[in-house]
């Protein structure tokens, strides 16, 4: 019961969300968004989308900002069920979170699991590789919102670092030649790509739930921009590397191109001559602090929204168990990629859906019963 | 009693992981160099008959050995070599498995030396294709074609190195910028993405004479990925002109009657202008390059006038275009391949006519033959070392 009080009192701070935002953002997308646009677009011009659906994204997130202040300390679903008609809205909405929050991991678990099990742990059983991960984050979540968001504060400027670093290793091969032409076949390849971009940006859903978390006079929307704007900015370099280095051609057929990335680093003096280990470990770090943030979610809403009336620690091993089952359900890569699609379509719907009924119920509140929500806010 | 669960449960974690994917370091077989070759005696294998069995030599590093070659004793080649043959790499590689104690670890790997006779009926791709997908490859892999017996060649100790396989890494990295008879060894992953485009490419030569040798090119042509041609050393001067490609190669220059004088470039840059006139692609190559008046073969150099080092940078640039324009004849009229990837300025400056021709660019017909390409040099002499002149 203590713990209990000293999380609601543990309030986020704006540039803890900022940078959890970074955190949650920071997944898959970095591993295999070149080759996606590679294949989606057929040109080089994958830099330009991804600029544009960073600016989208910002405008999402600008919005999500301005709703989240007109209800704080509470998520939108609180917010929701307070209708007597936006409960069972709520509801819904709760459920469709859920599942696709239990997805996500499912899907970081897989993707993970086969990435550590090509480049790192070759005998080890994918299995057990799911089921430490799995432990970890319950582990990290069993400490509730503080605990999640300091592992994000912990883990993602390493991430980040790493990331550049690596990249700026890489200048010396860029042949910049490959990225021309630029736009040869007009807009409608931009449009193609711009799917798959929105998708690498997937994970700004988590501000719904944590921007609950924090002070009223907090909600800014700036620094979460500016969160977009690095990842955006990431993107855009990672993209730009990969098909200066590799080609068009080359990197519609390579499936991790980022970590070919890294493996054609060569640094001097042959200490290290192969860094490709290192940066997966790093970048387990991200992709860890997106599994615990979406299974720390799932949790939740199954715990708080879904079924609240069923007491004592029973649901989280249940929610594993059905994450674990899940993260098997995909048999190769190949089923993998698709679900991932089915998945990504899923959070944007998610995300829109949730946008447009929260302004909806908003608008509609302050003009039926202004006086109420006044009085609610007192 | 919980507490010591708990303790207990931490010392497993801590003693019983981790143990799955260990690898000794001391049960492992460092392959530095495979080299690539066709089996001679095809009555052996009767079944498959599309696919021809070729053998695989690796070289594995002897690291007891190693240390004690740099010491300066020790008796033992600080490498061996073990020969194999099937159908396929991985089937060849696990071959060597049933007879050696030690498993291949290929995360080393150096060079791959390939037999010109493999990829002049089989695809290089598929030869490749191993090295290119298995994720314990680099993508610095040199690649080298050879014209000998490749085993030869990984078998050959260069002085003053240890092993066979590092030195031809070591061949490239130091001396494929100072001279112009080699073309700089094509990493496997370039080689990729060559392949992948469907585009036409040199790989560098490497031939056993009473010593090794990198040296000429051999000529991949696009989309069949198949050898067409080699190239001599000749051949590659004028290619790495073309290129731009070894920055500080030199130039025999003939001047006047009898004379001769080096060149020795200092920088070197090529620049491409491409045009379409009366639906043909003119392309004009412009090789820049500075550098120095090296060595005199001639009675009288004419250094210390302008008007002399005028003549002499006439005569180098003459040099220069003569020997660019004969590899630019040799590869449009004889081989039908662009290996000068000019190409790309057609998509990048004319993309609309470059999806029009884009599958009929190389080839007996296609558009790179009919292209016209002109060569101009601009040589600039800055310094002459000796300045004979100044006493007469």
């Amino acid at each position: 019961m203590k713990s209990e009080n000293q999380q609601t009192a543990y309030q986020i701070s704006i540039s803890e969300m900022a940078v959890s935002l970074i955190a949650m953002i920071v997944g898959t997308g970095v591993i295999v968004l070149p080759r996606a646009l590679a294949v989606e677009m057929n040109t080089t011009d994958g830099w330009i989308t991804v600029i544009v659906s960073g600016g989208f994204v910002m405008f999402f997130v600008f919005i999500i900002t301005k709703l989240q202040q007109e209800f704080p300390g509470r998520n939108f679903l609180q917010f929701l069920a307070e209708g007597l008609f936006g409960k069972w809205i709520s509801k819904l909405l709760a459920f469709s979170f859920f599942v696709y929050f239990i997805c996500v991991v499912s899907f970081l678990s897989r993707f993970l699991a086969i990435t550590i099990d090509i480049y790192l742990l070759p005998q080890t059983p994918t299995e057990v590789i799911v089921m430490i991960l799995l432990l970890l984050s319950t582990y990290a979540i069993s400490k509730g919102v503080q605990g999640i968001i300091h592992l994000n504060i912990m883990f993602t400027p390493i991430v980040l670092s790493i990331a550049f670093v690596i990249i700026i290793f890489e200048i010396p091969e860029f042949d910049l030649l490959n990225l021309r032409p630029i736009m040869a076949d007009g807009f409608i390849p931009l449009f193609k790509g711009l799917k798959e971009t929105m998708f690498s940006f997937l994970g700004v859903e988590i501000l719904f739930f944590f921007m609950a978390y924090m002070k009223k006079n907090d909600i800014r929307a700036l620094p979460l921009l500016t969160s977009i704007g690095i990842i955006s900015f990431l993107y855009f370099s990672i993209i730009i590397a990969t098909f200066a280095i590799f080609g068009l051609n080359s990197t519609k057929v390579i499936t991790f191109p980022m970590i070919d990335l890294v493996k054609e680093i060569d640094i001097p003096g042959g200490i290290f001559e192969r860094v490709e280990p290192i940066f997966i470990t790093i970048w387990f770090m991200s992709m860890f602090n997106t599994i615990a943030a979406a299974h720390f979610l799932a949790d939740t809403l199954l715990k708080k929204e879904l079924l609240p009336y069923i007491k004592g620690g029973l649901l989280t091993p249940i929610a594993v168990f059905i994450i674990f089952i899940n993260t098997f359900l995909t048999k190769s890569y190949t089923e993998l990629s698709l679900f991932g699609e089915w998945l990504s379509n899923l959070g944007l719907i998610n995300i829109i859906v949730c946008i447009l009924v929260v302004s909806v119920t908003l608008w509609y509140r302050t003009k039926r019963s202004k006086p109420s929500i006044q009085e609610e806010q007192a | 009693m919980k507490k010591l669960i708990i303790v207990l449960l931490c010392l497993c974690l801590a003693t019983q992981s981790g143990c799955w994917d260990q690898r000794e370091i001391n049960q492992l077989g460092f392959t530095l160099a495979v080299a690539l070759d066709p089996v001679s005696n095809e009555e052996d294998n009767g079944q498959a008959e599309p696919f021809k069995p070729f053998s695989s030599t690796f070289q594995v590093a002897v690291p007891g050995d190693l240390a004690e070659a740099a010491d300066g004793g020790g008796g033992g080649k600080p490498f061996f070599n073990i020969t194999s043959s099937d159908i396929t790499n991985l089937k060849t590689i696990r071959n060597v498995a049933e007879r050696r104690s030690r498993k291949l670890f290929f995360e080393h790997l150096k060079a791959i030396v390939i037999n010109e006779e493999l990829i002049k009926e089989g695809s290089l791709e598929h030869i490749l294709d191993l090295y290119l997908r298995d994720h314990e490859m680099r993508r610095r892999i040199r690649v080298l074609i050879s014209k000998d017996p490749a085993r030869d060649i990984i078998s050959e100790k260069l002085p003053l190195e240890d092993m066979p396989g590092i030195s031809l890494d070591m061949i490239r990295e130091f001396n494929s910028d100072i001279t112009f008879a080699m073309i700089e060894p094509k990493e496997l992953g370039e080689i990729s993405s060559y392949i992948k485009g469907d585009e036409s490419f040199l790989i560098a030569g490497i031939i056993k004479d009473t010593e090794l040798k990198v040296s000429g090119a051999s000529i991949i042509k696009g989309k069949e990925n198949k050898m067409i041609g080699w190239l001599n050393e000749k051949d590659v001067s004028g290619y790495n002109l073309i290129v731009g490609e070894s920055q500080k190669g030199i130039v025999n220059v003939p001047f006047e009657e009898s004379g001769l004088f080096v060149y020795e470039l200092d920088r070197l840059d090529s620049v491409v202008n491409y045009e379409r006139k009366n639906d043909q692609p003119h392309f004009h190559i412009t090789i820049k390059s500075e550098g120095m008046f090296s060595e005199s073969w001639i009675q009288e150099p004419p250094v210390n006038d302008i008007e002399g080092i005028k003549k002499l940078e006439t005569a180098a640039e003459q040099e220069i275009v003569r020997q660019a324009e004969h590899i630019l004849e040799k590869m449009q009229n004889e081989y039908y391949a662009d290996v000068f990837r000019l190409w790309r300025q057609v998509k990048i400056n004319d993309n609309k006519y470059w999806k029009t021709i884009e599958g009929n660019w190389d080839g007996e017909d296609g558009e790179f033959t009919k292209a016209n390409i002109t060569v101009s040099a601009e040589v600039e002499i800055r310094h002459y070392m000796l300045n004979e002149g100044m006493e007469s």
